[in-house]
């Protein structure tokens, strides 16, 4: 094969990897609006795992079936991904006024889902069985909530 | 000549079973039919066949290895070989041959300073 | 008797060895997204690794040469170092992967975080590679690896919806809410977690080192053959725990923690003690396989001096190419990049390079050079053959895919 004619199928080549990049990457809307729809629903599925994940060991815990250094790193686990989801909404900025309501509900949730969190961790440490409890039964009315809003906001 | 493409990147194999490498190339005869006078060894003699960029990147890297003067390749006279099926296996032992360079290095500078080098696994 | 337990034994090993890093995260992840709807893959999955396994071992015990060293003479030079670059590139990152789910398993044990483990992970991991003979050791893991069964003791413990459950994986479908693309991301990972190259790669470089020969041949096809799919049994529990706990929940997974959640909640602290355990076992077992993969298929490649059976001064360049491979797999987690997120790279990484792997072991499986009358038979070729197009399928769909769904979004 020729140098030139190598060079031409390098060429061919690099343009069928593009094409097939091109492909890959679905057609988009509005480039803000997309992004921003994109954000809340992910950062909802991830504040609605996390917070029922703590909702299920929290009352596990209750039952005695996990041990405490377990449930310290999944509570850890949870509350810092709750704080993640939070960070990456507050960096995306809403491009309409209808869509900063949406940011702000979701906000409110993920707010209230950290804190029901850091409730359980706290309780949990004290050995304050009343404060569990309610950590929990909080937890699990957040994550009903956090699930309605994932579904009146599909990404 | 055809020989020497069923010895081509076979496994070679010392009197004690032991790796020594592969068959990177062959040295033919002048005689006619060409037949194969020794088996030629190391990373350099594989870039050089190789070709192309990937080869002369290979054959100048392990060029390198060696500090002052280049030994050229190990190379096997074809009698030392003494059965061939589907490994290469020689009559002689690896310490018969020159000592590969970056074995070499990498035994005296890294392996031979960590404690239990000397022990093999029980 | 003897033989009766070394059969045992050898099933035991290959079923506890099965679970990895990958097949965890994959089949949890699944189970929790799609429910029991992927479930037809992992059986895809484990049909495909025996039937490659069985050739592999096959051309090893009668050529008594691992795989990796015949891709050479097969593929030629050039064509084999793309090859060796490709396979070493991905299974050093898996290596990476299984050394964060062990750091992550003693995280859970101790609640110190897993980045203060790596080093010492790593440290452990090269001291075991360097003074032991592996197999010895590979073997104690592996059976360990089978506390992971507690998976399917918990799954029975959490009254599943059995006949729900059929329902799921009998309708090979994206569940409510969920698309296609999504649908074949999570495909191609779990195809990839049952297929990893390394360990073809492993099991045949083992097989050599054994000094296998035809007489281990029914032996080998045993253990693979009832091993394997038994093993595969523990990916599927691992999914259906998951599909029974967090898909009605909606809960998708992003940590190892949640994965075990269920058998705490099944079979309580003994139960989760067991699950920790089994997991530390599952993936320090395949960060050893890994480790010495690596290190097997650039010596194999050269044709350098490799193995256990000989002190490391005679190995220097095999037993410097694993210290290297370690202490990358400790940096690449040192970087801070999140051993699952690691893991679903690795997969999809896996699926690119499956035709490199499997296609040279078809090929040497067809050659009488190597293996004389033991050839590989109709039914043999018919699977491999089938597979093959599958895989291809799945190494070309699988960058796509990552990039259409963001990993699964």
């Amino acid at each position: 094969m020729s140098w030139r004619s190598r060079n031409e199928v390098a060429v061919a080549l690099a343009l069928l990897v593009a094409c097939w990049f091109a492909l890959a990457i679905p057609g988009r809307g509005g480039p803000d609006r997309q992004a921003f729809d994109t954000t809340v629903a992910a950062s909802a599925r991830d504040g609605l795992s996390n917070v029922r994940t703590a909702w299920l060991v929290g009352d596990a815990h209750r039952g005695g079936r996990v041990t405490r250094t377990y449930l310290s790193a999944v509570l850890d686990h949870s509350i810092r991904a709750v704080a993640t989801a939070q960070l990456r909404l507050a960096e995306t900025p809403p491009p309409g006024r209808a869509q900063a309501a949406v940011r702000d509900a979701l906000r409110t949730l993920l707010d209230e889902g950290e804190r029901a969190i850091g409730d359980l961790v706290g309780a949990v440490y004290r050995g304050d069985t009343a404060g569990v409890r309610a950590a929990v039964a909080a937890l699990g009315a957040i994550g009903d909530r956090l699930a309605d809003f994932v579904d009146r906001h599909p990404s | 000549m055809f020989i020497g493409f069923h010895l081509l990147d076979r496994q070679i194999i010392d009197c004690d079973g032991l790796l020594v490498g592969k068959v990177d190339d062959v040295e033919l005869s002048d005689g006619d039919p060409p037949e194969v006078a020794a088996l030629l060894m190391g990373p350099q003699v594989l870039g050089e066949r190789m070709g192309g960029r990937l080869g002369r990147v290979l054959a100048r890297l392990a060029h390198r290895l060696h500090a002052a003067v280049d030994p050229g390749p190990a190379r096997i006279p074809y009698r030392d070989v003494a059965v061939r099926v589907s490994a290469v296996h020689l009559r002689i032992s690896y310490r018969d041959l020159p000592r590969p360079a970056l074995e070499g290095w990498l035994c005296d500078h890294v392996i031979e300073r960590i404690p239990g080098a000397g022990r093999a696994g029980e | 008797m003897k033989q009766l337990l070394a059969l045992s034994l050898g099933i035991l090993t290959a079923i506890g060895g099965f679970v990895d890093i990958g097949d965890f995260v994959a089949s949890s992840q699944a189970g929790a997204r799609f429910g029991m709807s992927l479930a037809w893959v992992l059986v895809v999955g484990v049909v495909g690794i025996c039937a490659y396994a069985e050739m592999a071992g096959r051309v090893t015990a009668i050529s008594e040469r691992a795989v990796f060293d015949l891709v050479r003479e097969r593929l030629g030079p050039r064509v084999a170092l793309l090859n060796l670059a490709a396979t070493f590139l991905v299974t050093v990152i898996t290596l990476g992967a299984e050394m964060g789910g062990v750091a992550l398993a003693v995280e859970l044990a101790t609640s110190v975080h897993y980045l203060l483990w790596v080093p010492v992970v790593g440290f452990a991991l090269w001291v075991v590679l360097w003074r032991l003979k592996f197999q010895h050791l590979e073997r104690i893991f592996s059976l360990a690896g089978l506390a992971l069964v507690v998976f399917v003791v918990a799954l029975t413990h959490l009254n599943p919806d059995w006949s729900g459950m059929w329902r799921q994986a009998s309708r090979p479908t994206p569940a409510d809410g969920e698309d296609w693309p999504t649908y074949g991301y999570f495909a191609v990972a779990l195809f990839a977690s049952a297929l990893t190259p390394y360990e073809v790669f492993f099991f045949s470089s083992g097989a050599v080192e054994d000094k296998w020969g035809r007489d281990q041949i029914s032996t080998m096809r045993a253990n693979v053959l009832i091993g394997f799919p038994v093993g595969g049994l523990l990916s599927l529990g691992i999914m259906a725990t998951a599909a029974t706990l967090f898909h009605p929940l909606r809960i998708e997974l992003d940590s190892v923690g949640q994965a075990i959640l269920p058998v705490a909640i099944g079979l309580g602290k003994l139960g989760l003690v067991a699950a920790i355990l089994g997991l530390f076992a599952a993936t320090f077992g395949a960060a050893m396989e890994t480790g010495l993969s690596a290190a097997y298929t650039v010596a194999q490649y050269f044709g350098w001096q490799w193995g256990k059976l000989v002190a490391p001064r005679q190995a220097a360049r095999f037993h410097t190419l694993l210290l290297v491979s370690v202490l990358t797999g400790v940096l690449l987690l040192l970087t801070t990049v999140d051993p699952v997120r690691l893991t679903e790279f690795m997969l999809v990484f896996s699926a690119v390079i499956l035709p490199l792997t499997y296609l040279p072991i078809l090929v040497v499986a067809n050659d009488h050079e190597y293996l004389g009358e033991r050839v590989n038979g109709p039914v043999a070729n018919t699977v491999g053959t089938v597979f093959l197009l599958v895989i291809v399928v799945a190494a070309v769909a699988a960058v796509p895919l990552m990039i259409a769904t963001g990993m699964g979004g």
